[in-house]
């Protein structure tokens, strides 16, 4: 079984993104593996793990050659950068063709790739790609099981509840999260990877879809709420914290 | 104005709050000109229309008792547009809403608007304001119609509704079907019921490690409140899934929530922004949680939770 | 009268079963990695014979370095009584040496009374790092010299009182003779009783032989190469695993050298009771970790099933065994053997890192480093951020030459109880009219700590990218307030490529105030206050002098602690302890040591030069509410204080 996982840079938003005249600085913008192909990778490396599969790490040429090494250090078995002019701040929608050519050029019997993204306001990219490919979708997954012909995947839609579906492949899987935190690659692994890992070329043939969606402009979010800060001293906070508690019958009504 | 369809989410026959608060959205969007559609996927039980009441027409489409699959309702909610041709389709962008607003938007060739969190309606253009990068910014988007939207979670309240509109029963839609529901579960089913608590104290990742949910469990304890916490800390184990508060976890309206080290992810805003009094706590001023709080304070976390349990002791005592 | 040929029969029997034994255990060194270090024999030699001579490490712990000099002297004199006893058997006319007689007798006594003190210490004061040691083995090796020396005084008693005339080359076998001639109702009695005496005395000596290589008194044999191969390296540069790049995760993968290690080891604790892990109740001491590195060498070596197989990491060491070392290496420093305690820690490390087997919070640190260059998850930008309030600009090493680089450090730079202090030295320097740059948003994480963590892949990758920044820039000389960060710049970054001199800002301080650069008044007003030397300040690098010139040429009356320069006790962050869940069940280390402080009595000021000092030990004095009576201070802020 060949698992195609597809790896997205994005940037951090751990750190300061900067803006340009309204629109994201991409040159400034601090890029990084999207949390969720992580754990979409993490996923698809356990499944083989468990029931043996192939692993094929894909990520566009401008998510850089780092984030496929990674993955082979990580336990995937191919690395292949698509190659293809695609700009940075393309949507999931322009994409989804490229990726589900890819897809199939390699053979995928799954496509694995996390929930979302931190960016895609015109939509994710795991449906785009399986409306692409015309194969069934289960997104919010939670665990991949391949022991089985028709692989079981666990949904979980929040508010604790959760399903187990089993799918008949081919399929795309949209991951919020692997049963298990990404797995710690030593440094000496990721040089390792680095020097070795070979990382195979692949050329499509489709074109970027339209993207009927506009971006007009980035902005800061307006607060809505307006807060009181107390005292950033951790003993005037308390007291005042202990103070609000009184006045609204939290703990125990005044002395005595 | 255009009409407009509503996705509802249902579980065990009753609709979301975040659909509910959705469709009173749509009925203002809409204006009086615009009809407002809602529909439902059946599950297992009878859908409890009576709470649909914003919408001018119900549409119930025949489901499967088993449980969701996204196939099934994408091929109901696609069939519902193509023959409706609504102006815009309405999804709550709950993790089912994320499973198949994009889908439906491939499939019938509309354009999509994901995270909204504000809506506005031109002549043929809708108009969003998309909250992204965990928050951190707002992209306003625009689009022409038709067109879909999946609503953040509180962007709109549910009013008072006139009594349920016209119910059309819709047969089940036709799709072949490759996806099959082997069992579901609910977590409510085990452990604590966090949402019948009046007081929550939250620890997110910024408590750093076990000994600091410890910490916090003592001074939960000290509070006579509950421990939740945010889904970075359930991830690592720290806290069982059942006490997990936000979009993938659990939404909760309690009196008093104390956020200690959540940074504040809008995953994790949406399942609590209701809270009567929100206090935050933590150390990077600019943490998105300080945008939902009350009141906040930049202290060190661990510093703070000891001081604060003793002081609660000592004012019960 | 005494049979050589039976003599000659039972001797080589009985070497021969003592090499057999040695050299079943020591087989497996000749498989090990390569660690034969063939660099200036001279110098070894001459070393060898002075740690020898001098019992310099051994003095350390006073009773045991006296019990034990005793010993080794005793021993050396009473060899000759070994030959002589061979003598009189192969030689029937042998009739000894008078002049040696005199100082047999001596050593016997030396030899016995230093065995009663070892006893006395053993079992009376029993102090606590003996604990985890064998004791019966050491009371059987005990035993077997009291044997030795006693069947040897009898037997001389025996000859005298055989020979009817007592010997004044012999005051005690002499004496002895004079108690037990009553004892004997003839002289063939008295010569029956010589002869079984002999060969109980043989036989003692034969035994103890063929006993020494399966017991830890074997270092008398290999401690002789071990301390002849110590390491000559720096303190600070740790190894890497050997020629292979993958660490050892088998003991027969060991470098031949770090076997030999294991079987010097005499269990003696010194290690134990300096190492903070092990104070603090972490599942840690040096000395039970070489024992069980050692059994299971010995267990392979036995054949014994299984016992190659495995994996020293999480097997042999636990992994929380592993964790808990701070890297302090006051372990090191006291080992009379010269064992390498933290470089098979971090060896075995290494190897659990290689396998992702770490706690959550450590993990999620490493990415930290991995991800941002530092374990604070700050953006790169923000490294100068520190900066912003100061009244005036820091250059940029890079854009424009300077005196000094500054390599300021995640803690000095991210943590804002210490970037008050990186602050106070921007303010000096400033004021002394140093120019000195900083890297901006280029520096990383120097990876001193990194690689003790074992993850020495990322220490490589942030070595190298931080050796290119330094190297674009245009800088006599470099300093940093971190000594951690010192150590790896000073040690390890030199055969990476770096080409300066890297210097302490204590040294720096020192350096412009006795060049009146420096301007200050004394505004200590003879305050009692104390010094903590940092691990990789002071036992590491050897720099003790400058921070406490400083202190007293500001006016203060400085007191050490008794655990002072290369005692001094590591307040627990080093190794990547920062980065881990502190799961002491004793004192910890940070709190033992303010207590120290505060035994000196009316000690108001603790002052630091590190980083994580400020930090560990701001948190100690809180945590033990001595907020009242003791203070920490950086350097630095001495200038401004009180």
């Amino acid at each position: 079984m060949n698992i195609v996982v597809i790896l997205q840079t994005v940037p951090d938003s751990a750190e300061e993104l900067t803006l340009a005249d309204g629109v994201l600085d991409w040159d400034e913008a601090p890029l990084r593996l999207n949390e969720f192909d992580d754990h979409a990778l993490e996923e698809a490396v356990l499944a083989k793990e468990e029931a043996g599969a192939t692993v094929i790490a894909l990520a566009l040429e401008s998510a850089g050659d780092r984030v496929l090494q990674t993955a082979v250090a990580r336990g995937a078995d191919r690395a292949v950068k698509l190659i293809k002019e695609v700009p940075l701040d393309a949507s999931a929608r322009m994409v989804a063709p490229l990726m589900a050519e890819a897809a199939r050029k390699l053979g995928a019997d799954l496509v694995v790739t996390g929930v979302q993204a931190p960016g895609d306001i015109f939509g994710q990219l795991a449906p785009f790609t399986a409306a692409e490919l015309a194969w069934p979708l289960l997104g919010g997954a939670v665990g991949i099981d391949c022991s089985a012909d028709a692989p079981i995947v666990a949904q979980e839609f929040g508010g604790g509840r959760s399903a187990q579906i089993s799918v008949t492949l081919p399929a795309v899987v949209g991951v919020q999260a692997a049963r298990r935190p990404p797995r710690y690659v030593s440094g000496s692994k990721l040089r390792q990877a680095v020097q070795s890992a070979s990382i195979e070329k692949l050329d499509v043939a489709a074109e970027l879809a339209d993207e009927p969606g506009k971006l007009v402009t980035l902005h800061s979010p307006h607060k809505t709420t307006a807060i009181s800060f107390l005292d950033d001293d951790p003993v005037t906070a308390v007291d005042q914290i202990v103070e609000i508690f009184r006045q609204r019958g939290i703990v125990g009504g005044g002395r005595g | 104005m255009a009409d407009i369809l509503v996705y509802i989410e249902l579980v065990s026959g009753q609709p979301t709050q975040a659909s509910l608060d959705l469709l009173s959205g749509a009925r203002d969007l809409a204006g009086t000109s615009g009809r407002v559609t809602a529909l439902a996927v059946e599950d297992d039980s009878a859908v409890d229309t009576a709470k649909l009441g914003a919408a001018d027409r119900i549409v119930l489409v025949s489901g499967d008792a088993k449980g969701y699959t996204g196939e099934r309702h994408l091929a109901a909610l696609s069939e519902a547009i193509e023959r409706d041709k609504p102006g815009i389709v309405l999804i709550a962008n709950s993790y089912v809403g994320l499973d198949i607003s994009t889908s439906v938007a491939a499939r019938v060739g509309q354009p999509l608007l994901a995270y909204c969190v504000a809506l506005a309606l031109g002549d043929d253009t809708l108009r969003a304001t998309c909250q992204i990068y965990g928050g951190k910014l707002e992209a306003d988007v625009e689009c022409n119609l038709p067109a879909i939207a999946a609503v953040n979670p509180g962007v709109f309240q549910a009013s008072e509704t006139r009594g349920a509109g016209e119910i059309v029963q819709a047969a089940a839609p036709v799709f072949t079907a490759r996806t099959m529901v082997q069992s579901t579960s609910s977590a409510s089913d085990t452990g604590v019921d966090i949402t019948a608590s009046d007081l929550l104290v939250c620890v997110g990742r910024g408590v750093g490690d076990e000994d600091g949910v410890a910490l916090a469990q003592e001074l939960a304890d000290a509070l006579g409140a509950e421990l939740v916490a945010s889904r970075p800390v359930v991830d690592q184990g720290w806290v069982e899934k059942s006490r997990q508060v936000g979009k993938s976890g659990k939404t909760v309206k309690p009196k008093l929530y104390l956020a200690v080290g959540v940074s504040g992810a809008p995953e994790h805003l949406e399942g609590m922004r209701d809270a009567g009094l929100i206090i935050a706590v933590n150390t990077d001023a600019n943490a998105p949680i300080f945008d939902a709080a009350h009141f906040g304070t930049r202290c060190d976390v661990l510093e703070f939770l000891p001081l604060l349990t003793e002081k609660l002791q000592g004012a019960i005592a | 009268m005494i049979s050589a040929l039976s003599l000659a029969l039972v001797t080589l029997l009985a070497a021969g079963a003592a090499a057999w034994r040695a050299s079943i255990r020591l087989r497996p060194l000749l498989s090990g990695r390569p660690s034969l270090r063939k660099d200036v024999p001279v110098r070894r030699a001459g070393f060898l014979l002075r740690e020898i001579g001098l019992h310099r490490r051994l003095l350390r712990f006073r009773l045991s370095g006296i019990i034990h000099a005793a010993i080794l002297v005793a021993f050396v004199i009473l060899l000759s009584g070994i030959l002589q006893a061979y003598s009189k058997a192969f030689f029937p006319d042998f009739r000894g040496w008078d002049a040696i007689a005199v100082v047999q007798d001596l050593a016997a006594i030396l030899m016995l009374s230093a065995i009663g003190l070892a006893l006395y210490n053993r079992l009376v004061l029993r102090p606590a790092r003996f604990k985890g040691s064998n004791k019966r083995d050491a009371l059987v090796i005990l035993g077997m010299i009291s044997l030795i020396v006693l069947t040897m005084e009898l037997e001389f008693a025996f000859h005298i009182i055989a020979d009817g005339q007592n010997s004044p080359y012999r005051p005690v076998a002499g004496l002895l003779a004079t108690g037990l001639t009553p004892l004997m109702p003839s002289v063939s009695a008295a010569q029956i009783a010589e002869q079984v005496f002999y060969w109980a005395h043989i036989a003692s000596i034969l035994g103890f032989l063929v006993y020494l290589p399966g017991s830890k008194h074997f270092h008398m044999v290999v401690g002789f190469p071990n301390v002849y191969l110590r390491s000559r390296e720096p303190r600070g540069r740790l190894p890497t695993s050997g020629a292979e790049p993958a660490p050892p995760t088998r003991i027969t993968e060991l470098p031949w050298k770090g076997m030999l290690d294991l079987y010097s080891c005499t269990e003696c604790g010194r290690c134990q009771s300096v190492c903070p892990a092990y104070a603090a109740g972490l599942p840690l001491s040096p000395k039970t970790l070489i024992m069980d590195l050692r059994n299971n060498l010995v267990d392979t070596a036995l054949g014994t099933p299984a016992a190659a197989t495995i994996p020293l990491a999480g097997g042999v060491i636990s992994a929380e065994t592993l964790w808990a070392c701070t890297t302090c290496m006051a372990c090191m420093q006291e080992c009379p053997l010269h064992i390498e305690h933290v470089p098979r820690i971090v060896d075995m490390r290494r190897a659990l890192v290689d396998e992702g087997e770490m706690s959550p919070l450590l993990q999620a640190t490493l990415v930290n480093f991995q991800k941002y260059g530092n374990s604070f998850k700050k953006p790169a930008r923000q490294r100068p951020a520190w900066t912003k309030e100061l009244p005036f600009q820091v250059p940029d090493a890079r854009d424009e030459p300077v005196e000094y680089l500054w390599y300021v450090g995640d803690y000095a730079s991210f943590h804002p109880l210490v970037a008050e202090r990186t602050r106070n030295v921007a303010k000096l320097l400033h004021q002394a009219g140093v120019s000195f740059g900083i890297l901006y948003d280029r520096e990383k994480n120097s990876g001193n700590d990194v690689r003790r963590i074992g993850e020495e892949g990322l220490f490589q990758d942030l070595a190298e990218e931080n050796i290119a920044a330094i190297n674009e820039c245009d800088a006599q000389r470099i300093f940093t307030t971190d000594p951690h960060t010192l150590n790896t710049l000073v040690n390890e970054y030199p055969a990476l490529g770096l080409r300066k001199d890297v210097v302490h800002h204590t040294q720096l301080l020192h350096e412009l105030m006795r060049d009146g650069r420096l301007r200050f008044r004394p505004t200590g007003t003879g305050q009692r206050v104390t010094y903590h030397d940092p691990c990789y300040l002071g036992r590491y690098n050897g720099r003790y002098d400058a921070p406490r010139a400083i202190i007293r040429d500001l006016g203060f009356d400085l007191h050490d602690m008794p655990r002072c320069r290369e005692k001094s006790f590591c307040c627990g962050a080093g190794g990547g302890r920062i980065f881990m869940e502190d799961e002491s069940t004793l004192e910890r280390p940070s709190e033992n040591r303010i207590r120290e402080a505060l035994a000196l009595g009316d000690i108001s000021l603790f002052v630091v030069a590190c980083p994580k000092d400020i930090v560990m030990y701001t948190a100690a004095i809180e945590n033990i509410n001595a907020s009242d009576k003791i203070k920490v201070k950086e350097i630095s802020d001495l200038f401004a204080v009180v």
